[in-house]
């Protein structure tokens, strides 16, 4: 008779072809919801608006299936390597979505925070190896709150980013009283500086959690012996931090200073750049403490 | 039994013409009374009777001995000959009325693409026609189909989309911007008929407040009453800025009265909170250069003017969708006045009973041996024959040119839901045929 630790590893080698079976459907499912939403923004198609929702609820609990079985399998939260937290956000990204759509009736915006996700997930798809062989720290709970709500951070300023697009887009076909496609298909302005807004308070706070959690994690580590190393000199922490200041920044001007929604929309969409920027060239050109995968 | 139109509009009649055919709904009453109908050649009628039409839908057994009553009734009852005169009246019969009825319910035949009045107005056609009993199984399919096939053109396209009018564009612009209009306050400056259509407009959305001011505080006072606002004096403007959140200015100043200094000042005030002035005075009441201050949405007349226009071109861009949701709508209609026949009703009851009987028969073929299931076979046929034969001969003796012959064979084809399993569609000519057998 096998024992547990047998019978799980049994269990993980039968479940393996339906993961790689999902890492193929999940970007093909993406495409096919940016298809669908793309035509629902353009031409507001009856069929289209009864299918992408669906199909975006759908999308989403096979993802959720999929990053589930990925953690059971390989007994770590699948976010321990840089393809492996692209999926995450893309999830991330698609369940948001999923439930400003269901709260809000809000269809015609799902092309911009998809889009993304079909990005993420393409590249995810494209390079990811799951496997149980990671470093005893990635297994650690601590990690596992620490990089979720880093990714749930970088998903809510990412979906910041977005809105804060459409608010600029729209605010200038306002301004413009061009009543074109942009007008007629995005929501109001109001709705579009509540969205944004709410999307970078959540994504702020998610960065602020995975900041604290790990400055303890790692002086927890430090004070054991366990690391060695001066992480406040990490490029990764220092420029996560600056971004978080900057967000930082933009909040109190809207609670200090009542910037307005558009102001504060062209700092997200600014930031976010500035983010994904600094986030590339410390991940491709310099040396980190954050490399795990 | 034929489906007549016989009509004048807008694209055929000037508008004296169309004011002289004009009817209110009691007037369209009296007159499908004065005709008592059945009578003659025609056995239903509903007319749709608005500003821009006056169109009569007929179910008639000869369509010239109709139209000739027609004409003659309009003459008579209404003192209007034109009805009968080809430079102003079109006539259209079957397939060519019915496509005419339901682009007219879309509002594809209106002046403005998508304009909404007329659906009700096609809809209360039948209303009073039914009230009045001119309007059979025939004109009641033709009428709901058309109200349906409207329904579909507006819902699943764009040409009943965006404002077409400056008041309602204005309305939607301030939507926009600001949200739900339920929460925001309106200020109307000078309450002249225009300023008063476009406050009209606002308070239909139940703004949190409405103010209306003019020179004149008695005349403002007027307009307030009647749009459930309060009003007050124009030497406030500056101050009542400050409390709103929607301005729509309408005077006769021959000078801006609202300098882009008053408005700067206010939108600072309004910490980043976007702010709305409807200028549709003419010279403007609003300094032009207030445009350009951040979070303030100012709208001229032009620019109003713009955007009605750019619906209005969005709207017809939409039509050959619309479309071809009414050539779908006509085509399922077709199908079911092509079956109010004689002959396929008859062939398709006999194929419905055929195939249940078959199916019967396959169903129950394994506890019968080979020779038992022929006779089975020749069983149910004659079953079949023999339930068929005294409907058969009812369904004959029908007399399609009456009311009455025709809500019978409506009532055989619901009954035994033979619409979309008869025997394959009659062509007109085939109609008439069988209408002169």
């Amino acid at each position: 008779m096998p024992g547990a630790n047998e019978r799980h590893k049994l269990a993980s080698i039968a479940v393996q072809p339906l993961l790689q079976l999902l890492n193929i459907l999940l970007p093909l499912g993406y495409l096919l919801a940016v298809i669908l939403y793309t035509s629902l923004y353009v031409t507001d198609a009856t069929w289209s608006s009864r299918l992408a929702p669906r199909f975006a609820q759908g999308l989403a609990l096979t993802h959720g299936a999929y990053l589930v079985l990925a953690g059971m399998t390989f007994e770590h939260v699948p976010v321990a390597s840089m393809w492996e937290g692209m999926t995450f956000v893309a999830f991330a990204l698609t369940v948001v979505y999923v439930g400003l759509e269901w709260r809000l009736g809000i269809r015609t915006t799902g092309v911009f925070l998809l889009a993304p996700a079909l990005v993420f997930q393409i590249l995810s798809s494209a390079f990811v190896t799951h496997t149980r062989e990671v470093e005893e720290i990635l297994r650690s709970s601590w990690f596992g709150v620490h990089v979720t709500s880093a990714l749930i951070g970088f998903a809510g300023l990412s979906i910041a980013a977005v809105y804060g697009a459409l608010y600029v887009l729209l605010y200038h076909s306002l301004k413009g009283s061009k009543v074109g496609l942009v007008f007629r298909r995005l929501p109001n302005l109001e709705v579009l500086g509540r969205l944004n807004w709410n999307a970078m308070v959540v994504g702020w706070l998610s960065l602020t959690l995975a900041i604290l959690v790990g400055i303890v994690w790692v002086a927890g580590l430090q004070s054991r012996g366990e690391i060695t190393g001066n992480f406040l000199a990490d490029p990764k922490f220092l420029s996560t931090v600056a971004i978080w200041a900057l967000y930082g920044l933009c909040l109190s001007g809207r609670l200090v200073f009542r910037w307005p929604s558009r102001r504060l929309a062209t700092i997200s969409l600014v930031s976010f750049v500035l983010m994904l920027c600094s986030t590339m060239v410390i991940t491709f050109f310099m040396e980190s403490f954050h490399r795990f995968g | 039994m034929e489906i007549l139109l016989l009509g004048i509009s807008h694209h055929s009649a000037p508008a004296a013409v169309r004011d002289a055919l004009a009817m209110e709904r009691d007037e369209v009453a009296e007159f499908l009374q004065h005709l008592q109908l059945p009578s003659g050649p025609i056995t239903e009628l509903v007319v749709v009777s608005t500003c821009n039409r006056t169109e009569f839908y007929a179910s008639v057994t000869d369509w010239q001995d109709a139209g000739r009553a027609l004409c003659d009734a309009c003459d008579t009852y209404l003192g209007v000959p034109h009805l009968g005169d080809p430079d102003f009246a079109y006539v259209r019969r079957d397939a060519d009325a019915v496509a005419h009825l339901f682009r007219v319910a879309a509002g594809l035949d209106s002046m403005m693409v998508g304009e909404h009045q007329i659906l009700g107005q096609v809809r209360d056609a039948l209303v009073v026609a039914d009230a009045v009993g001119t309007s059979g199984v025939l004109t009641d399919r033709l009428f709901h189909a058309a109200a349906k096939a409207g329904n579909r053109a507006r819902n699943e396209t764009g040409i009943a989309r965006g404002a077409v009018s400056v008041a309602l564009a204005s309305v939607r612009m301030a939507g926009k911007v600001l949200g739900e209009l339920g929460s925001q306050r309106v200020l109307v400056v000078g309450a002249g008929e225009t300023g008063q259509l476009v406050a009209k407009h606002f308070s239909k959305e139940s703004p949190a407040s409405l103010v209306v001011m003019n020179r004149t505080l008695e005349r403002a006072q007027v307009v307030a009453d009647e749009l459930h606002g309060t009003a007050q004096p124009l030497d406030q403007l500056a101050a009542a800025l400050h409390d709103t959140d929607v301005v729509v200015t309408a005077t006769s100043a021959p000078e801006p009265i609202i300098t882009k200094a008053m408005l700067a000042d206010v939108v600072h005030a309004r910490a980043g909170r976007p702010f709305v002035i409807v200028d549709i005075a003419s010279p403007r009441d609003v300094d032009p250069a207030a445009a350009d201050i951040p979070e303030l949405f100012l709208y001229d007349l032009d620019s109003l003017q713009s955007i009605v226009e750019q619906n209005r071109r969005a709207r017809e861009k939409e039509v050959p969708r619309a479309e071809r949701i009414l050539q779908k709508e006509v085509g399922h209609f077709l199908d079911w006045y092509h079956a109010l026949q004689v002959k396929p009703t008859i062939r398709a009851l006999r194929l419905s009973f055929e195939e249940i009987a078959r199916e019967e028969a396959e169903r129950h073929a394994k506890h019968f041996h080979r020779t038992e299931r022929e006779f089975l076979d020749k069983f149910t046929g004659a079953l079949v024959n023999k339930l068929l034969h005294h409907p058969t001969i009812r369904i004959k003796q029908l007399d399609r040119s009456t009311g009455d012959g025709v809500a019978k064979l409506a009532a055989v084809q619901d009954l035994f839901a033979l619409a979309g399993e008869r025997a394959p569609a009659v062509t007109h000519e085939q109609d008439r045929g069988d209408h002169g057998r």
